[in-house]
């Protein structure tokens, strides 16, 4: 698997997951993926911070793989997929559908 | 064993770190959880928390943190179905480390007669409990939850407003248990402890 970083791996903060780790690649993103999830294998257990790969590339995997894929490396970093930048209240969200 | 039927209100703020109760709707799920209770959920409560996330987020009403707004965006690429699809698909994992099954089974979807009509099994009973007098959304996942064999039964919600009308009707006739988390249960709790 080889990357060209299209930049250096940036710390930053987010005010609801909080510090984490973000990496831009230029390949495709099932490299992509496989990168990402053998870094939450290999790495994130002693960095003990989330950690965001971006690809560049083409997404050559299906909508479905993707999100699951994707959702279970949030869930191993314990950051949920809803994570909004705003409240929101359920009920009033699920009555506005009925 | 408890069998707990989690409804999408409490789904949604179980999966939202900004909802109002999330706290205290991830702490009843452990608490289920912690007591050997099974966290079950239906296809039609699913169908719903997704159909509001990515409505929300198709339409910019949500607005998901920046590291996942860029994933968003990534998918996004693709579309608005491949981008709901991808959603979709994210929501599993979480759910499953929150411990609720999504489960269905093919027996509520059978045809059976209701007068001259055919309706599937779990909309024939839905139809049998119209007399609890609460929304077809509720009517639903109590028919769910009805229709499974387990002896103890509870609906865990946050839909405080609704089921606080039926709560003792369904205790009494039904025998299911309703438990609304609220902000007033911790409230409640804090109260309690002084």
């Amino acid at each position: 698997m080889q990357f060209i970083y299209s930049m250096l791996p940036i710390a930053k903060t987010d005010p609801n997951i909080g510090v984490y780790i973000e990496l831009h690649v230029t390949g495709c993103a099932s490299e992509a993926l496989k990168f990402w999830e053998r870094l939450i294998e290999e790495v994130y257990p002693k960095l003990k911070l989330p950690i965001f790969v971006y690809w560049s590339g083409e997404v050559d995997v299906n909508p479905v793989e993707l999100g699951l894929r994707v959702g279970r490396l949030l869930a191993k970093m314990g950051v949920s997929p809803l994570t909004l930048k705003h409240p929101i209240d359920a009920v009033e969200e699920l009555r506005r559908e009925w | 064993m408890v069998v707990c039927y989690v409804d999408s209100s409490i789904l949604i703020s179980a999966l939202t770190p900004t909802e109002s109760r999330h706290k205290e709707s991830v702490k009843a799920l452990e608490d289920v959880r912690r007591g050997g209770g099974i966290l079950i959920t239906s296809t039609y409560a699913f169908v719903e928390v997704v159909n509001v996330v990515c409505r929300r987020i198709m339409s910019g009403k949500w607005s998901l943190t920046e590291p996942l707004n860029r994933l968003a965006a990534t998918m996004g690429r693709l579309g608005y179905k491949a981008l709901c699809e991808a959603l979709t698909s994210m929501l599993l994992p979480t759910l499953e480390q929150l411990g609720v099954k999504v489960i269905e089974n093919q027996d509520f979807y059978v045809l059976e007669k209701l007068n001259e009509a055919y309706a599937a099994k779990i909309f024939r009973e839905a139809v049998k409990l119209t007399w609890i007098n609460c929304r077809t959304k509720d009517l639903l996942h109590i028919a769910s939850l009805m229709m499974r064999k387990h002896d103890a039964k509870r609906i865990l919600t946050i839909d405080e407003e609704d089921f606080s009308k039926v709560k003792n009707t369904l205790r009494e006739n039904l025998n299911i248990e309703v438990e609304i988390i609220s902000h007033k249960m911790r409230n409640n709790l804090r109260l309690q402890s002084f």
